[in-house]
């Protein structure tokens, strides 16, 4: 026998082992993955592999990666979803979330899907987090004028002393009112230029919880955040499955070559 | 080609057809859209047990994959989908996408997934 068929029944001897291992043996552990990597080689050397070969690796990885999602994130966020549904539903007996109160007047959805067109691949829009990032920018951008507006009215007042208010009272009076107006003169000139308006305006999407009404349990919210998990784990699978779907029928399509050549 | 393209940006929405607890769980996602636009009224079908007949079910899968063209995703629970096996499984168009999903008295079993039966199926099991 020569040393790779050696290391080879090592290999097998040791993943037949189900006996608890000694920490001290983890090293030879460490040698035998060592040692397996050279029998399957690691992805950047798979050059000599025939296309059949490369694709079926590829679609081990695939079916991997497909089976952990499917039976962790995507089973586990579904389940925590139902079940802080039924707690809400189970605390508030009086008021059950469920197709009653369902909201059928006209609204958009929040959530929308974009397909990319190379590679077919679907992925999330949340319209509803973008319009209100933009809700939250325009308030702060707001905000932030507000305030400075008003520290350099404030430091403009500071300016004149007790002595000059008692002098000329009138004077300063129409003098503030004047600086007042054309403040005031100012502001509107920001405003008509500011393209961002100053009343605020509600967002045309609403937050879907809120059709259940105003004040809703947390536990609600909770079955919503693990909803909106599920939801991208969803798409996730989806995108999984096309891949998965496509390498299969291209491993069926190169099977039927090979037993074509071989025919002939 | 543009024409593909065109259809392909029009499809935006998720359907749902599935029991109370998932149409809820998933209208709480942001999936739902209720407009006045004859035919595309909703986009979910709740399904109530012995209110909701296997036709309605099968009425609502042919609206919303064939019918209407602004839906991508269509989330079907297992065991509805069961009921309707012949026309799921037949069903080999790219776009809307069909996933099956658990539902709260039927978790996901991986022996019912159509993918892993055409895995195994390749693999020789």
């Amino acid at each position: 026998m020569n040393t790779e068929d050696i290391q080879l029944v090592k290999i097998v001897r040791n993943l037949e082992d189900i006996s608890i291992k000694d920490p001290s043996d983890e090293d030879e552990d460490v040698k035998f993955i060592d040692q397996l990597e050279v029998i399957i080689p690691p992805s950047s050397s798979r050059s000599d592999l025939s296309p059949l070969d490369l694709k079926t690796i590829e679609l081990l990885e695939l079916i991997e990666q497909y089976e952990q999602l499917i039976n962790d994130s995507y089973r586990l966020n579904f389940i925590n979803g139902y079940l802080n549904l039924s707690r809400a539903n189970y605390n508030y007996i009086s008021r059950r979330f469920s197709s009653n109160s369902f909201d059928y007047r006209p609204y958009s959805a929040c959530k929308e899907i974009s397909i990319d067109q190379d590679t077919q691949e679907f992925s999330i829009i949340d319209n509803f987090a973008v319009e209100k990032a933009k809700q939250n920018k325009t308030k702060s951008n707001k905000e932030t004028k507000e305030t400075k507006e008003k520290e350099e009215s404030s430091y403009s007042s500071s300016t004149t002393t007790p002595k000059q208010l008692t002098n000329t009272t009138t004077t300063t009076s129409l003098k503030k009112r004047k600086d007042a107006s054309t403040t005031s003169k100012e502001k509107s000139s920001i405003i008509t230029e500011d393209p961002i308006s100053d009343t605020p305006t509600k967002p045309s999407l609403r937050d879907p919880v809120n059709q259940f009404g105003s004040l809703v349990p947390y536990q609600l919210r909770q079955s919503q955040d693990y909803f909106n998990k599920a939801l991208a784990d969803s798409i996730a699978v989806i995108n999984l499955r096309t891949k998965i779907d496509q390498l299969i029928t291209d491993i069926e399509k190169l099977n039927q070559e090979q037993e074509d050549k071989e025919v002939n | 080609m543009s024409s593909h393209t065109e259809s392909m940006t029009k499809r935006s929405l998720i359907a749902t057809i599935a029991d109370e607890d998932s149409v809820t769980g998933l209208l709480l996602a942001g999936v739902g859209q209720v407009s006045t636009e004859v035919g595309k009224e909703t986009n979910f079908l709740t399904v109530i047990p012995e209110k909701t007949t296997v036709e309605q079910i099968e009425e609502a899968f042919d609206r919303f994959t064939s019918t209407r063209d602004d839906i991508a995703i269509l989330l079907i629970n297992q065991h509805l989908a069961d009921l309707i096996r012949f026309k799921v499984d037949s069903y080999t168009n790219a776009f809307p996408a069909i996933l099956e999903i658990p539902s709260k008295d039927h978790p996901y079993d991986p022996s019912k997934d159509s993918i892993l039966k055409k895995v195994r199926r390749l693999f020789g099991e």
